[in-house]
């Protein structure tokens, strides 16, 4: 029995929002899912005219989806912007090689020019060679530090006036959970920010903050739009596994949930008297940093002294390991 | 492209659950089944799967068809991440015919000859 369009246009619906219950047709979703991110555009201002934007690109899902709507509302609503695509090699065999070929097809097919920045030439380390040295355990930490820098270095060698990122709701409801399951209280209240900027690096902003991860993947299924899909050939971040399934399973009962862990993000305050770290910049790299020696290249001093654990653990251990080596 | 014709066997028959036998049963059920999203790393990377399902004393469900595939299609590993009780893993979407299956009863759909279904993950990265 065909379901009609909760829009009444006439047409059968062929999915039910999980934001608002309705029954949609191909069409009508595809308007209400580009409107939700152009309102999401317009009423936080991420963009200004004639702007150069990068697009943080894995060829996944999200970046897919991200590079494609961008480029279809910048031509429908004229926000006169110039678009880049950014895309990190980490050095994983099998798992980016692959994925930069659906970048390069992103490219051709949006007609946007594609940088492509590498671990190995921003850090001298592939993430290959850094699991050869340090093992399976604390490899999504070094990942993690390496991308969020090497993406920020990237925008600054574009000279890009801001960098977008595919983060969706779940995302960064996911996020939320992480940094309250961690007791992080100053990753808790930037965490949900649309647009973070700091001192010295570029604005970052993610206009998909308020769309469902389930929106995208069909969103993508009925426009047809060629992604890859995969999973780190290392070992995945538990913890972050729990929370993902954690949400899913909230979701399945609730649909609004995702939203709602967002919005509470979102409202969260912190009291006066939490003291909150102090944002400077790395003494080495002059990247923002919340201490004297930001995280990643506390990292890789750890790698190039063959001392791996120097940058995991807590600053008060790699301190004292860093003056056991002075004095030696 | 992959075909599982095996009948079920009769130990495993979650399908008898329902009671009174109605239309299209008692013939074979061909069905088309499809991976994306990641999904088919779950299915030693099969994109595609036709199936032929054996007569049933009741209509094929996505319930039923789910159980059947845990039996039979089930290769791999990472199923626990496919499988969830009596349905798929929460942010796993089912399409059946170009349709959400949230629109068509989820698990209660019934099969009719030549649907398309279509499992695709959310739960895969970029
Ligand atoms: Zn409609
Ligand atoms: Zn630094």
């Amino acid at each position: 029995m065909p379901v009609l369009c909760s829009a009444n246009c006439g047409s059968n619906a062929v999915l039910k929002r999980p934001k608002t219950g309705d029954a949609l047709c191909k069409e009508c979703f595809f308007w209400a899912f580009e409107t939700e991110v152009h309102n999401t555009i317009i009423s936080n201002k991420l963009f200004q005219r004639n702007s150069l934007v990068a697009i943080a690109a894995s060829g996944g899902k999200d970046s897919t989806v991200l590079a494609y709507v961008l480029k279809l509302l910048n031509e429908k609503y004229d926000y006169g912007l110039r678009f880049v695509l950014l895309s990190i090699d980490e050095g994983i065999t099998g798992y980016r090689d692959d994925s930069l070929e659906t970048v390069k097809k992103n490219q051709e097919d949006y007609e946007m020019p594609l940088k492509i920045l590498s671990y190995e030439e921003l850090y001298g380390w592939t993430m290959d060679q850094i699991v050869a040295q340090i093992g399976r355990k604390n490899n999504c930490t070094f990942c993690g530090v390496f991308r969020r820098q090497a993406l920020d270095r990237g925008a600054a060698l574009l000279r890009v006036d801001c960098l977008v990122t595919g983060h969706n709701a779940d995302d960064i409801a996911e996020t939320v959970l992480m940094n309250i399951l961690r007791g992080d209280i100053a990753r808790l209240q930037r965490c949900t920010a649309i647009t973070t900027t700091s001192e010295g690096t570029i604005p970052r902003c993610k206009p998909l903050k308020y769309t469902y991860e389930r929106e995208i993947v069909m969103y993508a299924y009925f426009k047809k739009l060629v992604y890859f899909s995969t999973e780190c050939t290392f070992a995945p971040n538990a913890y972050r596994g729990y929370a993902r399934v954690f949400l899913k399973d909230l979701e399945r009962m609730r649909p609004t949930a995702i939203i709602d862990i967002l919005h509470s993000g979102e409202q969260l305050s912190v009291k006066d008297s939490v003291k909150m770290p102090e944002r400077g910049k790395c003494t080495r790299c002059g990247f923002v940093s919340s201490q004297e020696i930001c995280k990643a290249c506390s990292l890789l001093e750890g790698l190039n002294r063959g001392l791996p654990k120097l940058g995991i653990g807590k600053k008060s251990h790699a301190d004292r390991i860093r003056k056991a080596l002075a004095e030696f | 492209m992959a075909s599982c014709t095996s009948s079920i066997p009769s130990g495993e028959r979650e399908v008898s659950e329902c009671s009174s036998a109605t239309g299209g049963a008692g013939k074979e059920l061909k069905v088309n089944i499809e991976f994306m999203g990641g999904a088919e790393m779950m299915f030693d990377n099969q994109k595609k799967l036709n199936v032929t399902l054996p007569p049933a004393e009741c209509k094929w469900t996505i319930r039923s068809l789910l159980a059947y595939m845990k039996v039979h299609c089930a290769k791999g590993g990472g199923l626990e991440r496919f499988f969830t009780g009596d349905s798929v893993t929460p942010g796993i979407l089912c399409v059946i015919n170009d349709q959400d299956w949230e629109l068509l009863d989820t698990l209660n759909y019934e099969l009719e000859p030549n649907d398309n279904i279509i499992f695709i993950s959310t739960l895969h990265g970029g």
